[in-house]
């Protein structure tokens, strides 16, 4: 297979084309269902995470030793030279790199992820930089969307929660803008998507419409993406208000179509109820197992001229 | 040159004094000479700076105009000049002769010249980051993206934000 990934760098969901999309979640899904111990044999990948994480962390060191391959790292930078000394992030940067074969990364700003691509003589996966982009996240949606539905192109999706912080759906909205999705955008006012948002899908004639209530789409969408309202953004009394309408309970689920699947990037603490969990909607938890395969694909293409 | 011809020039051009060597920027859209000003901290050297705001123009209408002895701009500080300035024409002069001119266009790409209004940056803590942004336009908007943040912002946010008035 023609693999245009090997030692490049993973930063931005803006730079894949549909092309690109199609082989890594080809790769996926063979690893799904084919797993194999050897793409990484070998291979020395540094797992930096400067600010906390435990999905994204685990699910990379997970990928990389399901591979064969090896991991050093920290979970988060307190105890590193970075963190404690005052050490330049570039600085920091250039010594790991100069251990490893391909480098993993966290950082609270964003850019952090460029920079380090851009001084390191290793390829460079973004594991999240601040709230610009976590590449990695999207690619396991799409594949979860795909494997879900069947296909990519025209899928009728609905945002849910917090538009206007959350990384992760202003990335799948910017990637879904490839296939002519139609979005369904519900939030309250003070977290709407926001306009450099709005106007990619404009510039993209993707059709989206601006909605109070879940109940209103739920049966037009094909994916239901809920995003954590976080309670701190809000006082009690807001906040309660907003609870009855961006919490997702089995009654609002009467009129769901039968191929509908309910996504959330998680932690989920109290947005989607817990009795949500075992109706046939609900795949949440397979979408974030489905984040290894998704990291398998990057970093086995990443670091194999042919798969 | 007659005393006829020579009063007549006299009339229709500002008189400043000549410079050895030096650069005069012509052309710059109205108000922008002293964000040019701001932007090079010229007010705080000792060259000798003469500046015509609001001079009557054939293109612009209305221009700003700087001539600043001993200044000759880099690469860098003409990629910087073309934001605030894109028209403008650039003369250098040595041995009070216009040795080089040329118009300026707008950059694909500046380094180091405007900091990013994005305060998440890792450009304002990472001192080996300097802010880099691509340039370009939609319609007859100029726009700038972060190369780091991969933000977008209006020329205009960015050189407020770098306490220019736009």
């Amino acid at each position: 297979m023609i693999n245009p990934l090997f030692q490049k760098d993973i930063i931005s969901i803006s730079e894949f084309s549909r092309e690109h999309i199609e082989i890594i979640l080809k790769t996926a899904t063979e690893l799904k269902h084919n797993p194999r111990n050897d793409l990484l044999k070998g291979k020395l990948i540094g797992v930096t995470f400067f600010e906390g994480s435990t999905r994204t962390r685990l699910s990379f060191e997970t990928a990389i030793h399901r591979l064969g391959g090896q991991v050093i790292g920290f979970a988060d930078a307190t105890n590193t030279s970075h963190g404690k000394k005052g050490e330049t992030l570039t600085d920091s940067i250039r010594i790991i790199t100069s251990y490893t074969d391909a480098l993993v990364m966290r950082h609270p700003m964003e850019g952090a992820a460029r920079l380090a691509a851009d001084i390191s003589p290793v390829p460079v996966i973004n594991a999240g930089d601040g709230a610009n982009q976590h590449p990695s996240q999207t690619i396991l949606d799409l594949f979860t969307i795909k494997e879900t539905q069947g296909r990519l192109d025209e899928i009728n999706i609905a945002f849910v929660g917090d538009l206007k912080y959350g990384r992760t759906v202003h990335s799948l909205a910017e990637a879904l803008s490839m296939y002519n999705a139609r979005i369904y955008l519900v939030s309250p006012q003070s977290l709407a998507m926001p306009n450099y948002i709005l106007k990619h899908l404009d510039k993209h004639n993707i059709k989206y419409s601006v909605h109070d209530t879940i109940e209103e789409v739920m049966p037009k969408v094909d994916i239901l993406y809920m995003t954590r309202v976080q309670k701190e953004r809000f006082d009690e009394t807001e906040y309660q208000h907003l609870r009855s309408k961006f919490i997702l309970s089995p009654d609002m689920l009467a009129d769901a179509k039968p191929n509908m699947k309910i996504l959330h990037p998680l932690p989920r603490i109290d947005e989607i109820t817990t009795d949500v969990d075992s109706s046939a909607h609900a795949y949440y938890f397979k979408q974030a197992a489905n984040g290894v395969y998704a990291r398998q694909a990057l970093l086995s293409m990443v670091l194999n001229k042919e798969i | 040159m007659s005393d006829n011809q020579e009063q007549k020039i006299q009339k229709d051009h500002l008189l400043v004094e000549a410079i050895e060597a030096g650069t005069v920027i012509d052309h710059i859209p109205p108000g922008q000479a002293m964000n040019i000003l701001r932007l090079f901290n010229f007010l705080g050297k000792h060259n000798h700076i003469t500046v015509g705001f609001n001079l009557r123009s054939g293109e612009l209408g209305n221009k700003d105009i700087i001539k600043i002895a001993d200044v000759f701009f880099s690469p860098t500080e003409t990629q910087q000049l073309a934001i605030l300035a894109p028209n403008a024409t650039i003369n250098q002069i040595k041995d009070y002769k216009v040795v080089d001119k040329y118009h300026l266009r707008l950059p694909h790409e500046t380094i180091g010249a405007f900091s990013c209004p994005n305060s998440n940056c890792i450009t304002h803590v990472e001192k080996q980051a300097p802010s880099r942004f691509k340039i370009f336009k939609e319609g007859e908007q100029v726009m700038m993206r972060c190369h780091y943040c991969e933000r977008v912002f209006e020329r205009e946010v960015v050189l407020k934000n770098n306490g220019l008035e736009s």
